[in-house]
């Protein structure tokens, strides 16, 4: 399998406890709702934001982010 | 052609009034389980092409074979009777008056997955069903060869999600958990785990008797077979029927003793599920797959009949109030965005509110739809949205006039 295809975030909707720090270290990639938790903008992560994105997951106070490869997991 | 050609199927048998059927009695009956290997029985349910009927709609058949080619070790069987869905009585009549039907389906399923143990998951508030179940186990203790026990769901909608259910099972915690793993990979103490709701196991139980043939010799369009469904509201005989798949809900409500004029809408599939305008409705076949490629959901097998004259937008935000109480919490998207499109439903049926509130409930039904460990944000966003489609210019109205046609027509006789 190759990583071309980009990457999905997936979340873990009982740990995270919309803090909203992700998106507010990338904002472009990661928005927040009215209650600011996560809402991912459509379409797969592109592989040169990746390391980016990372940061933000690494980030997360309650380890409620993934990264995975684009497609290899349902959305929930 | 009746709702039922060829008769009852899981109801067949001595008239339920007559409480339990006893072993005795479902031996004389039906003979023994059969004595069918797993390979068969799988094969024989893919071809059947029985669909779930716990409200997801997923081929039996296709589910018992991943287990069958998934983890080695032994597996573990969920027997899911919780039937948390408010309106919809036909996995308690079933648990009720069939009981050895449904152990015959879970002892099958748990043959073919290579399971050792059965859970028979209830409804707390289930009290004969569980009774009646409970005493099944009992009168054939001494002929099965797997342990088999009984747990009392807590009440509360969500206690019947799969993974919920494997939650308390291992920890007396009804919440559901995050995927993967699903049960299926890791379930009741870790094990591989199928859970199947008792209608299901009943047909697995009839199939692996009579054939896939015999399953698909009824059944008007896409999808062969029967089903069991609940019938509510303004009908004069509501209650648990027995019918074949692609009756038309107009059919439905006849049996039940209602009548066309008296129909404004239909809520069809549960709190999940979506409401149809009587007009649409009527004619519509109860086809799990014809209705799916019209955005809509068999769910359950639950009808119930709106009043024609009643306000559409009040019986919304009661039943969208149910939802967000019932949200586990655990969620952000599912406890807020239910609480706030409840709230917002509430106000705009009390008349106080703006038309504005319409674009919220929209916007909202969009944002929380996928966006929970589980399905009810968006089962209850489907619910919401489909509110929004059929009882439009009532919520119009609402939101401008602050009141409705329901009660206009109230004023007018009086
Ligand atoms: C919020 C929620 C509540 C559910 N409640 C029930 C239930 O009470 N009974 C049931 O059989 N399935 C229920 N389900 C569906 C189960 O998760 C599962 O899909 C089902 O038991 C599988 O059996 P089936 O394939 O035979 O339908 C529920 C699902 C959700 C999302
Ligand atoms: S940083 Fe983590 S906990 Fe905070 S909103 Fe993002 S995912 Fe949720
Ligand atoms: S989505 Fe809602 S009901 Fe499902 S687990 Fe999350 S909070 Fe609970």
């Amino acid at each position: 399998m190759s990583a071309d295809l980009g990457w999905d975030l997936v979340i873990d909707w009982i740990r995270c406890d919309g803090y909203g720090l992700c998106g507010d270290l990338v904002p472009d990639i990661i928005g927040l709702d009215d209650w600011r938790y996560p809402l991912v903008h459509p379409g797969p992560i592109p592989n040169d934001r990746r390391h980016e994105v990372q940061r933000a997951v690494d980030c997360c106070p309650m380890r409620a982010l993934k990264l995975v490869r684009a497609g290899s997991m349902p959305r929930r | 052609m009746g709702i039922l050609p060829g008769g009852p199927r899981l109801l067949a048998g001595p008239p339920p009034r007559g409480g339990p059927e006893s072993y005795g009695d479902h031996l004389a009956r039906l003979g023994q389980t059969p004595a069918i290997g797993p390979e068969d029985m799988v094969t024989e349910l893919e071809l059947s092409g029985l669909l779930g009927r716990g409200g997801g709609g997923f081929p039996v058949g296709r589910k018992w074979r991943a287990l069958t080619e998934g983890p080695r070790g032994p597996a573990v069987v969920v027997v899911n009777g919780a039937e948390g869905e408010p309106r919809s009585s036909k996995d308690r009549v079933l648990m009720t008056y069939r009981p050895h039907l449904v152990l015959d389906g879970a002892v099958l399923a748990a043959n073919a997955v290579g399971a050792d143990s059965i859970v028979v998951y209830v409804g707390e508030e289930h009290g004969r069903a569980r009774a009646a179940m409970a005493a099944a186990i009992e009168a054939r203790s001494s002929t099965v060869l797997v342990s088999i026990r009984t747990v009392a769901a807590p009440i509360g909608y969500v206690s019947g999600e799969a993974t919920a259910a494997v939650h308390f099972i291992n920890s007396g915690d009804a919440r559901p958990t995050a995927t993967p793993p699903r049960p299926s990979e890791a379930g009741v103490r870790g094990r591989p785990t199928l859970v199947q709701n008792v209608e299901s196991l009943a047909y697995a139980a009839l199939i692996a008797r009579f054939g896939a043939g015999w399953f698909r010799s009824v059944g008007r369009r896409e999808t062969p077979g029967t089903a069991l469904v609940t019938v509510s509201g303004a009908v004069s005989a509501p209650g648990v029927r027995e019918i074949e798949l692609g009756t038309t809900i107009g059919e439905l409500v006849e049996a039940a003793g209602g009548r066309r004029d008296s129909v404004g809408a239909v809520l069809v599939g549960g709190y999940f599920g979506a409401w149809i305008s009587g007009d649409e409705g009527w004619a519509m076949g109860l086809d799990p797959q014809a209705m799916r490629a019209r955005g809509l959901t068999f769910g359950c097998g639950m009808v119930s009949v709106h009043p024609a004259g009643a306000c559409g937008v009040a019986a919304t935000a009661e039943i969208m109030a149910f939802m967000a109480e019932s949200s586990a919490g655990q969620c952000g998207p599912c406890l807020h965005g239910l609480r706030s499109i409840a709230d917002t439903a509430a106000r705009l049926a009390a008349g106080r509110s703006d038309a504005a509130a319409i674009d919220d409930l929209e916007r909202w039904t969009s944002l929380v739809t996928g966006r929970g460990a589980c399905r009810q944000p968006d089962g209850a966003a489907a619910f919401m949205a489909s509110a929004v489609r059929v009882f439009g210019s009532e919520f119009e109205r609402h939101a401008r006039l602050g009141r409705c046609s329901a009660d206009e027509a109230s004023v007018d006789v009086s």
